[in-house]
């Protein structure tokens, strides 16, 4: 039996955290996540006719290869964290709000059957599209160091914006590759870590301007219900009250304030935050946001290293132990 | 040939009917005047957030679901060969075959929302990858018996339908395996028999209204089959608490010449189901369920029971026509059967046989939601 002292957080990575072989492990031992990835896989098959599952669990590819074809990253990344949530809620772990990150936010709206799996994975496969046709490439880089930076010194940082506030030290900008391998360079000079996303364009930022119009002034691409879970946008840094067309456009457009919406959250109540991406990044910005927190906890499921079986068993011991 | 298929519940959406509405004003003032309220607004506002609610939803599809087909026939200037509609479409494809006028259908369908309604202490929930025998065999296993199977929409999809707390309790049973359940928004145990005391009263309703000759052929819920034009106040109103038997409505149609499928209304719930339907059948007999194909248990079953085979010899060069006409000369619906193929326990035909596909020879078996060829079925005698 799982303790009701704190309530329960799914958190949902957004692009940027997919990778070759994410969940393979899983998916070769744990019936349940091969059942639901398998259902997931045959939707995204009938749009794209191209199985998930076989072109993510290929030999071909391996960690090292950038998967970054937004066509195909986007239903991945939805179906990961969408059959990752379901195995936790089956084995009774069951969140009492969702967080979601970016388009991570449209993996929490299927969790809160706001829409159904087959609306959030065509979503995912039409906005991407979009993307494609409409949007010039461009790219984003993650930088670990204190946002402030980026007032202090803006003339290293020019050409890019802030797409998304992290932890403490750590933040994201959109720029054209060009602009961001100089900051790069930059960077390294000064000795400021830093490392390009898979992500081929330039969300939450003026970037993607040029999709706006045809994407504000289309029929909605969801009809949403109102969630059975309570939904936090990283977005609004407040709760998700309806899923209408401008909302899905600030979820991509807006930086992501991720930072301030964990603070907010953490500041009012201790809770057990469940990383339910694939890549436990959300986790290790918890790790540091939560320091001055700590009557909350944080977990990871699965990860790049492989060893998703050792993760998801630990985090199902803890809840059995809790 | 083509058949026209509309759907039911579950396809409804706010923005549906978007720029049907002002190409057909009397209809729209008609169904305004029968309804007290704007099905424009409803349908693409939804202020009240009322399009989920039954006895909203009902009339909401019914009118986007008809003016839809009269957009179709204006543009086509011609009539489908079938009809069929699941639960609710079925009053489009009645309507469709002309079977009672706009008006009359809307203050049908209003009646049955507002009757499907009352009944709320129900639920409803789709069960994924498991048959119509392996969910039986799980509720009976785990005493849920006030839970019953609603809809056949796919071979591997079954929506459940029954008391709120025993479809509560069956979503442990139902998600063991390779079992996927997904609970519906429904307010009410719809096609079950909690819906039994409803449809006696929307009988009486029913009566009340000229029925007219169909016009083209319909596709039955309660059967899979045509409707007979004696049995439409039976079948109309036994659809309420039996379930729908999509799987064979489509099965049906498909056994027909190069069928298209064309889905008239709002979204392409229905395509997606005759797409998964069709391709499940490619293999004759194809269930979720593992297939041994051992043919011992059936050998030591021929040696012990006394079995009669369909001639051999005949079934080498017989046309499929020329099986199915064997078969039901000598065979009668309720026939029991054994198959060689599987260990298929209790097969009984329920159905005459029938050409699929224009090739294969086939008959319906109680209890398996599928038909098998006759190739594989010794009959018992």
């Amino acid at each position: 039996m799982i303790s009701k002292r704190k309530p329960i957080v799914f958190m949902f990575s957004g692009q940027g955290s997919q990778y070759y072989g994410m969940g393979k492990e899983l998916y070769n031992s744990n019936s349940r996540f091969r059942t639901w990835m398998d259902y997931c896989d045959e939707i995204i098959a009938e749009e794209i006719s191209i199985s998930i599952i076989q072109h993510l669990f290929s030999d071909e590819f391996g960690i090292a290869d950038s998967f970054d074809d937004i066509t195909l990253t986007n239903p991945a990344l939805v179906a990961i964290e969408y059959c990752l949530a379901k195995i936790l809620i089956e084995e009774g772990i069951k969140p009492g709000c969702l967080v979601g990150y970016s388009l991570g936010e449209l993996s929490a709206a299927v969790i809160a059957d706001a829409v159904s799996i087959e609306q959030g994975l065509s979503y995912s496969i039409r906005l991407a599209r979009h993307i494609k046709k409409y949007v010039q490439q461009a790219g984003m880089l993650s930088v670990i160091s204190d946002p402030d930076i980026y007032q202090r010194q803006p003339d290293l940082f020019s050409g890019t914006t802030i797409a998304g506030y992290n932890f403490h030290s750590g933040f994201v900008v959109s720029g054209s590759n060009s602009d961001l391998q100089k900051l790069k360079n930059r960077l390294q000079r000064l000795g400021i870590a830093s490392h390009e996303l898979a992500v081929k364009y330039g969300f939450h930022s003026a970037a993607i301007d040029g999709f706006r119009e045809r994407f504000l002034t289309s029929e909605p691409w969801l009809v949403a219900q109102p969630g059975k879970i309570k939904m936090m946008s990283a977005c609004t840094v407040d709760e998700v009250t309806e899923i209408t067309q401008p909302y899905l456009w600030r979820i991509i457009r807006e930086p992501v304030q991720f930072q301030q919406l964990i603070e907010c959250m953490a500041g009012k109540s201790d809770y057990y935050f469940i990383d339910v991406g694939p890549s436990a990044t959300l986790a290790t910005f918890l790790k540091y946001i939560l320091r001055d927190y700590p009557g909350s906890t944080t977990f990871e499921t699965i990860n790049p290293f492989g060893h998703d079986l050792k993760a998801i068993n630990r985090l199902l011991q803890s809840f059995t132990a809790i | 040939m083509q058949v026209y298929i509309f759907p039911g519940q579950g396809s409804q959406a706010r923005g549906m009917g978007k720029g049907l509405f002002e190409q057909f004003p009397d209809l729209v003032r008609s169904a305004n005047k029968i309804l007290g309220y704007s099905i424009e607004e409803l349908c693409l506002e939804d202020p009240q957030q009322q399009l989920g609610q039954t006895q909203f939803t009902q009339p909401a599809l019914y009118v986007v679901n008809a003016l839809s087909y009269y957009k179709k026939i204006a543009e086509t200037n011609q009539k489908p060969d079938f009809v069929a509609g699941h639960s609710l479409g079925e009053f489009n494809a009645l309507l469709a075959s002309e079977c009672f006028s706009f008006s009359s259908g809307l203050k049908l369908v209003k009646k049955r929302g507002e009757l499907m309604r009352e009944a709320d202490n129900g639920a409803m929930a789709a069960i994924i990858n498991l048959s119509e025998h392996e969910i039986r065999d799980l509720l009976q296993q785990h005493n849920l018996h006030n839970i019953d199977l609603a809809n056949f929409n796919t071979m591997s999809q079954i929506v459940i339908s029954g008391d709120k707390d025993e479809v509560a309790k069956s979503q442990e049973v139902f998600q063991k395996g390779n079992a996927l359940f997904f609970p519906l928004n429904t307010s009410g145990a719809f096609h079950s028999r909690f819906m039994s005391p409803l449809k006696r009263k929307f009988l009486n309703y029913l009566k009340k209204f000229n029925l007219q000759k169909l016009q083209i052929p319909v596709i039955a819920n309660v059967t899979g089959t045509p409707y007979k034009q004696e049995k439409i106040l039976e079948y109309l109103s036994n659809q309420m608490d039996s379930p729908v038997r999509w799987t064979e409505t489509v099965q049906y149609l498909l056994a027909q010449k190069e069928m298209e499928f064309v889905e008239i209304g709002h979204g392409d719930v229905l395509s997606k189901l005759v797409k998964k339907i069709k391709r499940d059948f490619e293999n004759c007999n194809d269930f979720p369920a593992d297939k041994k194909k051992s043919t011992e248990a059936t050998e030591s079953f021929v040696q012990s029971e006394s079995v009669s085979r369909v001639e051999a010899a005949d079934s080498v060069e017989l046309t499929a026509d020329q099986k199915v006409a064997n078969w039901n000369q000598q065979y009668p619906i309720g026939t029991k059967v054994v198959s060689t193929l599987s260990d298929y326990s209790d097969l009984i035909t329920r159905t005459e046989a029938i050409v699929l596909f224009g090739h294969r020879a086939v008959v319906y078996m109680e209890g398996y939601n599928g038909y098998f060829c006759l190739d594989e079925l010794i009959p018992k005698t």
